[in-house]
């Protein structure tokens, strides 16, 4: 899997939009380190040289409020070393995009218009933007296995990662596999902090890496369904794909 | 946030069965039991305060339930499940006679005479026509009374409705639905309609209805709607702009940042919410930041189940600073209301008009299986100076609403008291 950045961009999308199974906890000294359980993971889902090669992405996909009944696309670009832009497209609501270009964080969208993130939203937009996430010792100063148990029928470390700066994120891999099947986050909208929990399922190969294709989140009592239809490694991006938008010069320039 | 049309919409089309004094059958016990069985759930599945205030729900259930058993007449049968819901001391939890449904039927299409009317005194008056619509061409002008629509008089079914929500904020809002209801019906229909013209004379007019005014936005699982925003100065130097849903984000906020831009210079801007039934609450802070320059701010906490969302403000790049009037009435609702009690408790905006409609929140309405209507509300929604609109409603800094006089004038006592107050506001 072409892990970490896909998994965090995308649980901050869907929440943007919006507005577990029982624990069985053991001991912590008969769980394998966190550090152990997160390596496993990258070996995983393509391996360290893998990632390596890969200097950047873009996936493409749909994202549905079945409840609400609200429908649309979008694409996520990101670069090494830390850049980011993601565009949505949703059906009566219109544009929305996100971007970071490895000083600012912004948005767009039809409702509020252009604005600058700053505060715990600009360190988790830092954060979500740091492409080579396979080096997650760079991101989270503190890893920790706190107990085991079952996701979405599969038996799974529970794992809690302290960023640099930020809040705590709760991550579930199966032990079987080692792959990533959910997380539990505080993510931070200018509306407010909100809790989100994500499945990730359906992971399938994409050259080297093996990545989910599946994201299913919850937050704020409204379900997110994620599905991604293509993933695009080292393409041609072109010069400006991560310069920042017109109206988000002008509100840095204030 | 839904906009109420669309719930009002939904609620229209269904069927009613009667209710009546008379003594129940058996099938009938049993769907009011079902009733009552459902109303309990709703509130204990969706109320956003899961502890309901501290209040023992199940308690209520088992002391009602057996004086709803015991019940021998629809009033009864409602009077239990009416005392169970004000077991919440909360507003917008109601039951509403099937009868009262019956007054709103009718719409059958989006059809429409363009006729935008309130209720005044009891009467149906015309406070404007369309341009270009079936009543703007058949010579219909403000002040116009309208006394009976196909033949059959408004009055009764006014009366009704009046004696049912006399105590609520919704009063003018379900006054004008009545009559909005009884105009509407499929394009290229027919309806005649009777006024009392401006000398007092009864007159009766053909009309073909038309389609509506705006156009069609679809958004998730609402029906279609249909949206217009219109903008101008009133004053040479005052801005003016309208519209009647807090939707289509990308369309409203163009319309508001070319309104605001060919105002820069102006004395004061008028926001004219007369009538707008809400929509799209994101979109709220979303205008209110073409108003305001000051960062951090923002208009109240919408508070659901599991989540407090703020409804926080980003300034636009050049919002108009100057005095900025809303004009409010009682079919302001939803959005409208965060909107301008927001504005109102920054003391960014002066509110004239009438109380809104008091329905901030996303209420829901149901039909229950004995075809009383159920209403009720999903989160609770506080603005910045603390107050809760829902059920109280926006209150004007200035009260001014229109008479049949006023209105056959060609006068606009809201509009005309924003205007006196941006004349005031200059030195």
């Amino acid at each position: 899997m072409k892990r970490l950045p896909i998994r965090r961009t995308l649980a901050a999308c869907a929440v943007m939009v919006l507005a577990a199974a029982g624990a069985r906890l053991r001991a912590a000294d008969d769980l394998p380190k966190a550090e152990t359980i997160l390596d496993k993971s990258v070996e995983a889902t393509g391996g360290k040289a893998a990632f390596e090669k890969t200097h950047n992405m873009v996936i493409t996909g749909s994202m549905e409020l079945a409840a609400a009944g609200i429908k649309g696309s979008m694409v996520i670009t990101k670069a090494e070393p830390d850049k980011s832009l993601v565009e949505i497209d949703l059906a009566g609501i219109g544009s929305v995009k996100q971007g970071y270009d490895g000083k600012v964080a912004w948005e767009i969208n039809p409702m509020q218009g252009a604005r600058i993130k700053d505060g715990d939203e600009k360190i988790s937009s830092k954060r979500e933007a740091h492409f080579h996430e396979e080096n997650w010792r760079d991101d989270y100063k503190k890893v920790e296995t706190v107990g085991a148990e079952t996701v979405d029928g599969k038996d799974s470390y529970k794992l809690v990662l302290t960023p640099n700066e930020g809040s705590p994120v709760t991550q579930y891999y199966d032990k079987k596999t080692g792959l990533l099947v959910k997380s539990k986050m505080t993510v931070n909208t200018p509306n407010g902090d909100l809790e989100a929990e994500t499945l990730f399922s359906d992971y399938r190969k994409e050259g080297d890496l093996l990545v989910a294709h599946k994201i299913q989140q919850t937050a704020a009592g409204q379900d997110i369904a994620l599905t991604f239809d293509s993933y695009k490694f080292n393409v041609d991006l072109g010069k400006d794909k991560f310069d920042l938008p017109e109206d988000i010069k002008a509100l840095v320039k204030k | 946030m839904f906009p109420r049309s669309a719930v009002l919409a939904l609620v229209l089309v269904w069927a009613s069965p009667g209710g009546g004094v008379d003594r129940l059958t058996p099938e009938q016990k049993r769907l009011n039991i079902e009733s009552f069985e459902h109303v309990w759930t709703t509130v204990r599945d969706k109320h956003w305060d899961p502890k309901l205030g501290g209040l023992d729900w199940q308690a209520v259930h088992d002391e009602l339930l057996p004086q709803l058993e015991r019940a021998a007449t629809m009033e009864q049968a409602r009077a239990v499940m009416e005392d169970m819901l004000s077991r919440l001391k909360q507003t917008h939890f109601d039951i509403v006679p099937a009868t009262v449904y019956q007054e709103m039927e009718g719409d059958k299409g989006p059809g429409r005479t363009g006729i935008e009317v309130r209720v005044v005194e009891g009467r149906a008056l015309v406070v404007s026509t369309e341009p270009d619509s079936p009543a703007a061409k058949s010579g219909v002008t403000p002040g116009w009374e309208i006394d009976r629509v196909d033949g059959k008089p408004l009055a009764p079914g006014l009366r009704k409705i009046d004696r049912n929500f006399r105590h609520s904020t919704l009063h003018d809002l379900m006054l004008e639905q009545a009559v909005f209801t009884r105009l509407a019906g499929g394009e290229g229909s027919h309806v005649k309609v009777g006024f009392r013209d401006a000398r007092g004379r009864s007159t009766t007019i053909d009309m073909e209805r038309a389609r509506p005014r705006g156009s069609e936005f679809s958004f998730g699982n609402l029906p279609p709607l249909y949206f217009w925003v219109e903008s101008r100065k009133v004053r040479p130097d005052v801005g003016y702009i309208r519209f009647n849903l807090f939707f289509a984000p990308e369309t409203l906020n163009k319309a508001v940042e070319n309104a605001v831009k060919d105002c820069a210079g102006c004395r004061g801007f008028i926001v004219d919410l007369r009538g707008n039934l809400g929509g799209i609450g994101g979109l709220a802070p979303g205008v209110a930041g073409w108003f305001l320059d000051q960062p951090g701010l923002r208009l109240g906490d919408m508070f659901l189940r599991s989540a407090k969302l703020k409804f926080v403000v980003f300034p636009r790049p050049s919002p108009f600073r100057g005095p900025l009037a809303i004009l409010m009435d009682g079919c302001s609702a939803s959005t409208s209301e965060i909107f301008a009690g927001g504005m109102q408790d920054l003391k960014r905006a002066r509110v004239f008009g009438m109380r809104s409609a008091g329905a901030a929140l996303p209420s829901m309405f149901e039909r229950l299986p004995n075809g009383d209507g159920f209403q009720y509300a999903i989160a609770n929604y506080i603005s910045e100076g603390g107050k809760q609109l829902e059920g109280a409603g926006v209150i004007p800094d200035e009260t001014a609403g229109p008479t049949r006089h006023e209105l056959l004038e060609g006068r606009d006592p809201a509009l005309d008291r924003a205007l006196a107050w941006i004349e005031s506001s200059r030195n």
